[in-house]
């Protein structure tokens, strides 16, 4: 995304915004494998696994035909025939509440988009803001900014959406003592997105907004996309109170879908709103949604989830990488690449020994068989690496070579470093599964049995998620692994984010990285628009870095999703990530 | 042991029971105090879990008095009980849903689960002790003995896969977990499926909730199953070389109608024993069974909490497990004391 | 499934099992009756096999972890070169099974050994003294006893963080109060027998008494109870492993090579299935042993559970 605070404070948001909540980790840290988040930082694809992928759930199983059930799936005719077809989505977590506004996590930002709509959107086959509640909006100035609104839209509630509406809901975002607003609520999006950037708002008549900003801007325009700006029915706020869309309340939106019921800790039902505003706008950017019923069930255990997609009880499930490749050749599946937008690097804490030295980095570059490693572990699902940032990305250096697997250079090296006889490390491994480190332990292993044979040993290390990313920041891991998966395509939040210090002044605790040169390029590649100008300066960036090696990047990732054959609609590749949930409808034979 | 007899059994028993329920009490004090320093060992720093890392010092210090945590750890040991008193098992850290809230969705969910378990544990233990006392030393004799030392010698979580993989993935002919197939809906009154399905009067649901139970349960049940059978066979054996019984059998009177006047009575103190032996076995049984077959219930909850350090509900957990533990410890005693007058003398 | 319950001698023993023996003819006895019932026969062949291969694994065939790997032999079937087939990095399964013996074995004695001195000294003091020091004991051991085993040594492995150590401490932990209530129960049954009043009366120090007159009475009660034990400390600790709490990689243990192989489960079963089975054998192992040595050395407990 382009949320041009500083870069530093962006950094530090999107760095730390995670530490706060299991899921909004993941996004910050590019965890997740399939995104790139243009909404907005936290908003995570999902918690446990990487992927989004599938499986099957009628044809086969033991599911009874039980009442509630639809009736009419049977036939083998069209997508047509699917209008009454429940999808099951499995994933590893429960969404913590359903009210936008409050929650950070990324299971419960993907119940949320379906059940709200923002005033504006992202388009989805490509980033650009288009209308969504607003129907259009004009600015003499950048700065004074009126929407109109759309009309005749109601809330799932029966309620209408109108501007005193979008007013309310800009009150409880924005004023602390508002009465709806409660203590134990916090609005950590309108903080730290909108608090700075939104001056006053007022409604001119019952469908028009106006927005009058502290700074001209245009950034307004994307902010208001993000999930947690989706406009909730006040009634229901008010009649609901402090329960509202939590475990014992229900949410109210506008959106494609509305609330059924939820179990806490095991499933959340949503059901099609026949009398969508959007199926009727006629908008080239959307479509009614095809599935009558959409469940969301929590199945924390990797393994777990991946046994019910087998067995068909779910019909989309977010799997790890490994588990995906397992299913290849698998007549019952459809494998489908992602966009290559993520990487997964080993880096190293260049305050402590012996990981100051360059050679003992590039004994490492050299001592490891990357190749191998990329072709066992990911398939053809990635490439070997070399520069930091994958193909897709602005800067990428065709030029750079992967390092030579060469154990006698490495030794040489090693020897040149003052440390011939090798050295025992820590070695840590990240606890999650991620797209960029699809089988991150068995990585490890394989990576450590390589430097074992150059005198490195290496001792596997990990924690649990949250003190990993915490403590990895903190500078307290000599060597580890991590990775990252690009917000919105942009070099600045690729190699700019991971190396450009955060105040301009000193180099990061994480790793210690210092190189002048790097900062400069940088710092540069902030401020020209030039494309081509613009690639030159993040190509040098990425040379120095690959000089440098503060760190190895293993693999470009694409991570691939994975679909029972019943299961169509899923528009291939967006760059835009969220769950495209309107484009399914199953299709069984 | 020989023992006076009571002069008034009921009295004794009375007297026996409420004793036993009061030395709960004091169990039940020094498991709270020893779950909450437990958590506080373990290393980490729930207000930076809490408030992450880019929380200002002044919110850090300000949150902490908030919580009560600048004071001294028997005045945060105090206050916790204070709330535990009105039922404030504290708040998820990272789902900021009450505990309590999770015990109530949660605590049903394994109570059903072991309680199916004990059924089919209790039923086919006793089933294959029963038969193998009967044909002792026979191929059902050493076939039984086998499935019991097979069943006690097997990985739990191990098991569970096999039948995961087996009848849900390949034969597809029971589910491979949760508690009901999600297109179901069951409206909540106690948190017992099976009760809840029967109060809506839907029977496809009751059915579909025992299906889901199955696996669970059986893996679950090898915990006390092959105690329960080799205990039955021993106490059959006994039983059967006692002169009444063979007087019984020489009567001519039929064998099941022998079985069933005698021995089967013998047999309900193996069954107790064994699972007071197993309750430990069960809870930590249900750690591993409700991960694989993502069972909604308190072992799922608590190993999750561990994973992602969730203080405020790995405390709660291991005090509930503990609670839990008690108290069937409890039952157990005040049934032996039913069951066998002479055990209350102890 | 824990070490506690797999003490089927908790309830204590009558005390006229505990008659002293002169022992070498006990021990002559027991062994007889030991390799006469089928049982502790197999038992003993099953065990003395594993424990052959734990010693010898390293010395024969030096292995390893941190250097084992084979990418290009990723994931094959069993075939003759490697007759339990290779795991996801290329490691011989078989290999890493005979080597995981060592592991579980190391981790069972160690925690079945320093539990059952620690149960045995501190069960013999709080019988032999009584009154204060007993009630104390017993309450503390009440209190542990409180907390399921599972859960516990959950809770113990999030303390000290997940590894060998930790899981030893955590097995050991939770087995105490078990073999503890035996070795109370039998010093309090001995208490009373003339010659330990006698011997008292004689001057002799409480030392004395527990370490000549007592202990003697109690090992036959130990080595039953850690024979039985080590079966439910083995799986314990592969559950600790399969959760990713045990052992660390790239140690070759049971648990954690079968939570490695869950992925595959489909498309490579046998990754899972020689780890499972392998602990199995050495669990069933270890009970008929056990089994067979509590018939053995005390037949009037032959029977009982």
């Amino acid at each position: 995304m382009s949320i041009k605070k500083s870069q530093i404070s962006r950094r530090r948001f999107l760095t730390l915004a995670g530490a706060t909540t299991a899921a909004g980790i993941l996004a910050a840290c590019g965890a997740t494998p399939t995104s790139a988040p243009a909404t907005s930082a936290p908003v995570a694809t999902d918690t446990a696994a990487a992927a989004a992928t599938t499986a099957p759930q009628a044809t086969n199983t033991a599911a009874p035909a039980a009442s509630d059930t639809p009736a009419a799936t049977a036939t083998a005719a069209a997508a047509a025939s699917g209008a009454n077809d429940t999808l099951i989505q499995g994933r590893g977590g429960d969404s913590t509440a359903l009210d936008p506004a409050i929650v950070t996590d990324g299971e419960s930002a993907r119940v949320c988009i379906p059940v709200y709509d923002t005033l504006t959107i992202i388009e989805g086959k490509s980033t650009k803001v288009v209308p969504w509640l607003a129907e259009s909006w004009t600015t003499p100035d950048s700065k004074v900014w009126t929407f109109k609104l759309r009309q005749g839209i109601k809330f799932h509630d029966g309620t209408d959406f109108n501007a005193d509406a979008v007013v309310w809901n800009f009150d409880r975002w924005s004023k602390k003592d508002f009465k709806y607003r409660y203590a134990t609520q916090k609005y950590e999006y309108w903080d730290n997105e909108m608090s700075q950037l939104v001056a006053s708002y007022r409604a001119v008549d019952p469908n028009t907004l106006e927005l009058t900003l502290t700074q001209p801007s245009s950034l307004i325009l994307v902010k208001l996309t993000i999930f947690a700006f989706g406009i909730v029915s006040p009634t229901a706020v008010q009649a609901q109170g402090e329960k509202f869309a939590t475990q014992n309340g229900k949410p109210v939106g506008t959106g494609r879908f509305k609330f059924v019921t939820w179990v806490p800790n095991d499933k959340i039902t949503v059901e099609r709103n026949d009398d969508w505003w959007g199926g009727k706008a006629n908008l080239a950017y959307t479509e009614e949604p095809k599935i009558k019923t959409l469940i969301f069930r929590s199945i924390p255990d990797n393994s777990a989830r991946f046994a019910e997609f087998q067995a068909g009880t779910l019909d989309i499930a977010d799997l790890a990488q490994t588990d995906i490749i397992t299913l290849q050749g698998n007549p019952n599946y459809d494998i489908v690449p992602a966009l290559s937008l993520s990487s997964g690097y080993i880096a190293f804490q260049q305050s402590v020994k012996p990981f100051d030295k360059l050679e003992v980095r590039q004994a490492i570059a050299h001592g490891v068989d990357w190749a191998a490693i990329v072709k066992n572990f990911y398939d053809k699902y990635a490439q070997v690496a070399a520069g930091f940032m994958p193909p897709a990305i602005l800067g990428y250096d065709p030029n750079l070579k992967p390092y030579a697997f060469d154990q006698n250079l490495s030794k040489q090296l090693l020897a040149k470093a003052g440390v011939p006889d090798g050295f025992t490390t820590d070695f840590w491994y990240i606890p999650v599964i991620r797209g960029y480190f699809p089988d991150s332990k068995a990585i490890a292993e394989a990576i450590s049995a390589d430097l074992a044979k150059i005198g490195i040993k290496c001792n596997l290390k990990t924690e649990d998620w949250s003190a990993y990313l915490t403590d990895r920041g903190e500078g307290k891991f000599p060597m580890w692994m991590l990775g990252w998966g690009s917000d919105n395509g942009d070099p600045d939040n690729y190699i700019g984010y991971h190396f450009l210090w955060a105040n301009g002044k000193t180099p990061n605790k994480e790793d210690s990285y210092n190189n002048p040169d790097l900062q400069k390029l940088l710092r540069e590649g902030q401020v020209v628009s030039d494309p081509t100008q613009r690639a030159q300066i993040y190509q040098q960036a990425e040379q120095i870095v690959y000089n440098d090696v503060p760190r190895i990047t293993v693999a470009y990732v694409t991570t691939p999703a994975v679909f029972p054959k019943y299961v169509k609609g899923w528009t291939n590749p967006l760059p835009v990530f969220r769950d495209w949930y309107e484009y399914y409808y199953l299709q069984r034979s | 042991m020989s023992l006076p007899a009571a002069r008034d059994p009921i009295l004794k028993m009375t007297t026996y029971i409420i004793r036993r329920i009061l030395v709960v009490i004091p169990v039940i004090i020094g498991v709270s105090f020893l779950s909450f320093f437990f958590v506080h060992m373990i290393p980490g720093d729930p207000v930076t879990t809490m408030l992450g890392v880019r929380a200002r010092p002044q919110d850090i210090v300000q949150y902490k008095a908030q919580m009560g945590l600048d004071q001294p750890i028997y005045v945060q040991y105090i206050r916790y009980i204070e709330q535990l008193l009105k039922g404030n098992w504290g708040t998820s850290i990272f789902t900021r849903v009450p505990v309590a809230k999770d015990i109530s969705y949660r605590l049903p969910a394994t109570i059903e689960a072991i309680f199916f378990a004990l059924i089919i544990g209790i039923v086919f233990g006793i089933g294959m002790g029963i038969l193998a006392a009967l044909k002792r030393n026979t191929l059902i004799d050493t076939g039984a003995s086998l499935v019991a030392l097979t069943g006690v010698s097997m990985p739990i979580f191990w098991l569970a896969l096999i039948l995961i993989y087996l009848f849900a993935v390949n034969l597809k002919v029971l589910p491979p977990g949760s508690r009901l197939d999600a297109e179901l809906n069951i409206k909540y009154v106690t948190g017992f499926y099976t009760i809840d399905s029967l109060l809506m009067g839907r029977l496809d649901i009751f059915w579909n909730v025992i299906k889901h139970m199955i696996l669970p349960s059986f893996v679950l049940s090898t915990t006390v199953m092959p105690g329960i059978m080799r205990l039955t066979r021993a106490s059959m054996l006994e039983v059967m070389q006692k002169d009444y019984i063979r007087t019984a059998r020489a009567k001519g009177l039929r064998m099941g109608k022998v079985i069933m006047k005698h021995t089967l009575r013998n047999a309900l103190l193996p069954v107790i024993t064994v699972i007071g032996l197993e309750i430990s076995g069960l809870l930590g049984g249900a750690i591993l069974t409700e991960n694989a077959f993502s069972w909604t219930g308190m072992g799922q909850w608590f190993y999750n909490a561990i994973t992602v350090r969730d203080y405020p509900i790995i405390q709660a957990a291991i005090l509930l497990n503990a609670i839990i533990f008690i108290f069937m410890t409890m039952l157990i005693d005040i049934s032996y004391a039913f069951i066998d007058p002479r055990i209350r003398y102890q | 499934m824990s070490a506690t319950s797999a003490s089927p001698i908790a309830s204590g023993a009558p005390a006229e099992a505990l008659r002293t023996l002169e022992s070498r003819s006990m021990w002559q006895d027991a062994w007889h009756r030991l390799i006469r019932g089928s049982n502790g026969r197999i038992g003993l062949f099953v065990v003395t096999v594993i424990l052959l291969i734990a010693i010898f694994a390293p010395i024969v065939d030096p292995y390893d972890a941190s250097t084992d790997m084979n990418l290009s032999i990723a994931r094959q079937p069993p075939s003759l070169q490697h007759i339990f087939g290779t795991d996801r990095i290329g490691r011989d399964v078989f290999r890493r099974v005979i080597h995981g013996t060592t592991y579980s074995l190391v981790v069972a004695m160690a925690s079945i050994i320093v539990g059952s001195v620690l149960s045995t000294a501190v069960g013999m003091v709080a019988g032999y003294f009584g009154g204060l020091i007993d009630s104390v004991i017993l309450r503390v051991m009440e209190l542990m006893q409180a907390f399921p085993a599972i859960p516990l040594a959950i809770a113990i492995v999030a303390i000290l963080g997940p590894g060998l150590m930790s899981t030893v401490l955590a097995i050991t932990v939770v087995g105490i109060p078990g073999g503890m209530r035996v070795a109370r129960a039998v010093t309090l049954s001995l208490q009373n027998l003339e010659y330990v009043e006698s011997s008292r009366s004689l001057g002799a120090s409480s030392t004395h008494i527990l370490v000549r007159h007592i202990f003697p009475n109690l090992v036959s009660f130990v080595i039953v109870g850690a024979t039985l034990g080590v079966g439910g400390v083995i799986l314990t600790s592969a559950a600790l492993g399969f959760l990713g709490l045990g052992a660390q990689p790239p140690a070759p243990e049971w648990g954690v090579m079968i939570a490695d192989a869950v992925p595959f489960l489909r498309q490579s079963p046998y990754l899972a299935l020689f780890p499972g089975l392998a602990i199995m054998v050495t669990v069933i192992g270890f009970n008929l042993l056990g089994d067979g040595l509590r018939d053995a050395l005390d037949p009037t407990l032959s029977g009982v559970a």
